[in-house]
């Protein structure tokens, strides 16, 4: 019987060795799918902050108004707002505009507020909180509920199952502002149980920031949490009627094993890429969530931005916009490589 | 010493111990006074406040009409020169005494007024003539729409340390009211003249002489606005408050829930939730504080320049069943203008008679009616787009071809002046105050035309001791000749908790803006 090879741990190599190894070991990194998958998102933002940027830039242009008649109202003299709109640059050409924005932007400068001259990174920063409280909330609470209900109907079946195509029906009929009113009303007026409005930052009170967040984070996420249920649904029991499971069954691996290392990470590709798509619209949801429940986040700053053609403001809110997309569909897309061998085999 | 055991020792010890008490009582009462008298403050509750405006703008010169919420911070921050009392008496505030002084050019052009003696600014400086003058000076070059309220090249001069003198090119009566704190405009409102060293630091602090100052470190702007009592206030028991917290929430039942849940213990109301909140068990104050019109252009239509045609659009309508079917009990059918110096008696000066509106259409040639065209705005809720379409059902009637348009914000303001009637919300005001808005021919929004009779008695009025006499005929000859249709009155709505006192009083249609918040107390 010949000795057991020495693990690794063990072996010692001489310098060349070494140097061969590591070089080895970089080259595999630099091979690496999730790192290509990085990079290709890193450098497609750019083109894309410049495309969307740009855009907003013509939709507002082509808005009916302008700032300067936001800040100075329609009793001003025209010399007043002609003198106004030199000042901010309005009279310039779009073209010329915009590239002194973008010119400014690249130096961090994203300019100030038209309507109350503050800084648009300070205003952003002040809101940005706010909104990222409220849709990594809606996130987990959609991953937790949403993924727990599809897997638990997809295994008991029958009434259960029913139970939550029911849900997922009312989950999507209903609007996430009048759910928001409704809960208010409940929890808020009735059992005066959590805050009906505002928003406490949790280095205030941790305990109060949580309370204030509640029942935006119910309002916003119905819908996504009936979304997700109803995938992970189908797609466990895609899943569990599979030869695959069926063999492990089988084989008799544990009924946990079973649902969650095999069935449920196979299931989970399709909810991951949902995911992604219904993280759009939780932000967008921020926008009427934040109005309802009187939130001072991104949502609402962009609405009072757009009526009253701040467009510093606006360009700001669609930058900051824009890199959250892009972080989280690259996050989305390193789940997916992690979770799909295949992917990573290709 | 202290534990002698003699008899002597024993009294030495006594009386020791007795001084080391007396010493000891001493000190807390000294500190324990002085300690209640700077947590005053403290011992006080909080006022918080729902506005559905924001405060567009901390820039005093940036403020407009539209500014929203503009009345409440700059009596909070700065008072005003005078304080404009519920039952509409101009009283002293800053300024102690004031009168009209004569200049050889002509009545109320010159006026002066002193100033009380112990006033600073929340940044400790004092207030006097000088601060006053700079101030006056500043917002007169700088402010887009206020400042051309005291007319062309008006000049400021302080008379000593505590007097200031206005001197001005045209005739502009009760300036005591103007100075005021009521919120019409904030020529009164005053910002020391550190912040006015530096002028953009006006927009993002208040610096003023009132009895609150803003905390920036709790303000977010366009969200909420916290102030706390200004430490130099001249009057420390006006001060009411530990804070007023105004929370800007822009939908109306989540306003009224936000009350209703105790985070609130005022709140602006509107029509949609009145009956709600009268149901509840809260306080519900208002006045009638907006009118609802349809202002006529006759140089897009030339049919409206015949009073005839102006008069049958307001004799065919039904203001009571409309007013009454679309805003319930809470809006006032009215032919008039309202305004201080409306006259009651013309409030059905066009009562309901479409047989008197189809013989006035026929006498001026138009027996087949005309094609009317009217621009409302989408953006003003019921008394907007559906209060025309209400009321275009009844001039149909009559033979008049009603089209209405109805647009968002920025397209109205950009093509009011290209449709034959514009429909919109005037706020109850002064009448100097409406005159400049469509009355004054310099006016974007006077489209109705041009009256030497209404200008002449406008500017009668100016120079009179009185104005009153001169303005009821102004406004007497504006209804006669129909200019506008005007359709109601509509309340404003204030919601306040049983804890909070003075905000019935305080609501009044005598002085043009919201209440102030520093007539408001706590039980």
């Amino acid at each position: 019987m010949s000795a057991p090879p020495p693990d690794n741990a063990s072996i010692i190599l001489p310098p060349g060795r070494k140097r061969a190894a590591s070089l080895a070991r970089s080259r595999r990194v630099l091979r690496s799918p999730l790192l290509h998958v990085i990079l290709r998102r890193l450098l497609l933002a750019v083109p894309l902050l410049f495309l969307v940027t740009a855009m907003s830039f013509v939709l507002v242009a082509l808005t009916p108004g302008d700032a300067a008649r936001s800040v100075l109202g329609i009793e001003a003299p025209p010399d007043a707002y002609e003198r106004l709109r030199q000042e901010l640059g309005l009279d310039l050409p779009l073209y010329e505009q915009y590239s002194r924005w973008v010119t400014n932007a690249i130096h961090g400068d994203l300019g100030s507020s038209i309507v109350s001259s503050e800084s648009v990174t300070h205003i952003i920063n002040t809101r940005l909180p706010v909104t990222i409280s409220l849709i990594v909330g809606a996130l987990l609470v959609t991953m937790l509920l949403g993924v727990g209900m599809g897997v638990y109907s997809a295994v008991l079946g029958g009434a259960i199952g029913r139970a939550v195509d029911a849900f997922a029906l009312l989950g999507f009929a209903l609007p996430s502002f009048w759910i928001g009113a409704v809960l208010i009303a409940f929890f808020a007026v009735e059992l005066r149980w959590l805050p009906a409005t505002g928003y406490v930052p949790f280095a205030d009170s941790p305990s109060e920031w949580a309370q204030s967040l509640v029942l935006p984070i119910a309002a916003l996420a119905l819908y996504s949490v009936a979304v997700i249920a109803k995938q992970t649904r189908e797609a466990m029991l895609d899943a569990l009627s599979s030869e695959y499971i069926r063999m492990a069954w089988a084989s008799g691996i544990s009924p946990r094993a079973i649902l969650f290392r095999h069935a449920l990470r196979n299931a989970s590709m399709r909810v991951v890429t949902i995911l992604g798509l219904l993280f759009v619209g939780l932000l967008g949801g921020t926008v009427l969530v934040e109005h309802v429940f009187a939130l001072p986040g991104l949502g609402g700053l962009a609405v009072t931005s757009a009526t009253s053609h701040d467009l510093p403001v606006i360009q700001g809110v669609v930058v900051y916009f824009t890199v959250i997309v892009v972080f989280v569909n690259l996050v989305i897309d390193v789940l997916y490589v992690w979770l799909n061998p295949r992917v990573r085999a290709e | 010493m202290l534990g002698g055991v003699t008899n002597s020792g024993r009294s030495t010890g006594r009386n020791g111990l007795l001084a080391i008490l007396a010493a000891v009582i001493v000190v807390t009462c000294v500190t324990g006074g002085a300690t209640a008298g700077t947590d005053r403050s403290h011992a006080l509750p909080a006022l918080r406040v729902g506005s559905v405006l924001d405060i567009a703008n901390l820039d005093l010169t940036r403020i407009t009409a539209a500014s929203g919420i503009t009345s409440q911070f700059c009596d909070l921050a700065y008072g005003g020169l005078f304080h404009h009392r519920a039952d509409g008496k101009i009283v002293p505030e800053i300024a102690t005494s004031s009168r009209y002084v004569r200049t050889g050019t002509g009545r109320n052009k010159g006026f002066e007024f002193t100033l009380r003696r112990n006033v600073r600014f929340s940044d400790g400086t004092p207030f006097t003539a000088q601060t006053v003058v700079s101030w006056m000076d500043h917002f007169s070059k700088n402010s887009v729409s206020y400042g051309r309220y005291l007319g062309p090249n008006p000049r400021f001069k302080a008379v000593g340390r505590y007097k200031v003198r206005l001197l001005l090119t045209t005739p502009v009566p009760s300036l005591d009211k103007v100075l005021s704190d009521n919120g019409s405009n904030v020529w009164g409102c005053v910002p020391s003249p550190r912040a006015l060293a530096d002028p953009g630091s006006l927009s993002t602090r208040t610096a003023g002489a009132g009895p609150y100052m803003l905390d920036p470190s709790q303000t977010v702007k366009g969200d909420h606005y916290t102030f706390v009592p200004n430490p130099y206030y001249y009057d420390k028991k006006a001060i009411k408050f530990s804070s007023v917290y105004i929370k800007v929430i822009s939908n109306a039942s989540t306003m009224l829930q936000a009350l209703q849940s105790g985070q609130l213990d005022v709140a602006q109301g509107d029509l949609t939730t009145a009956a709600a909140a009268e149901s509840s068990r809260l306080g519900v104050a208002r006045s009638l504080s907006q009118l609802t019109t349809l202002s006529l252009n006759p140089s897009v239509n030339p049919v409206l320049k015949d009073v005839r045609v102006r008069q049958a659009l307001n004799y065919a309508i039904d203001r009571k069943s409309v007013a009454r079917g679309l805003l319930g009990e809470y809006a006032k059918p009215t032919s008039v203008i309202l305004s201080a110096d409306a006259t009651p008696a013309l409030e059905n000066y066009y009562p309901y008679n479409p047989a008197r509106a189809r013989s006035l259409l026929a006498a001026a040639g138009y027996s087949n009616g005309f094609d009317f065209k009217i621009l409302t705005p989408n953006f003003i809720g019921i008394i907007g787009d559906p209060l025309v379409q209400a009321f275009a059902k009844y001039w149909e009637a009559v033979g008049i071809r009603v089209s209405i348009e109805s647009v968002p914000s920025p397209v109205f303001f950009r093509d009011f002046g290209k449709y034959a009637g514009l429909s919109f919300g005037l706020t109850v005001n002064t009448t100097p105050r409406q005159y400049g808005v469509f009355l004054d021919p310099r006016s974007v929004f006077t489209l109705w035309g041009y009256d030497g009779e209404i200008h002449q008695k406008y500017w009668a009025g100016i120079k009179a001791k009185d104005p009153t006499p001169h303005w009821k005929a102004m406004w007497t000859r504006f209804t006669q000749q129909a200019y506008f249709v005007v359709f109601a009155g509509v309340s404003n709505f204030w919601y306040y908790s049983k804890t909070i006192t003075g905000v019935p009083a305080s609501v009044n249609v005598g002085r043009p803006a919201t209440p102030l918040f520093t007539e408001w107390g706590h039980t």
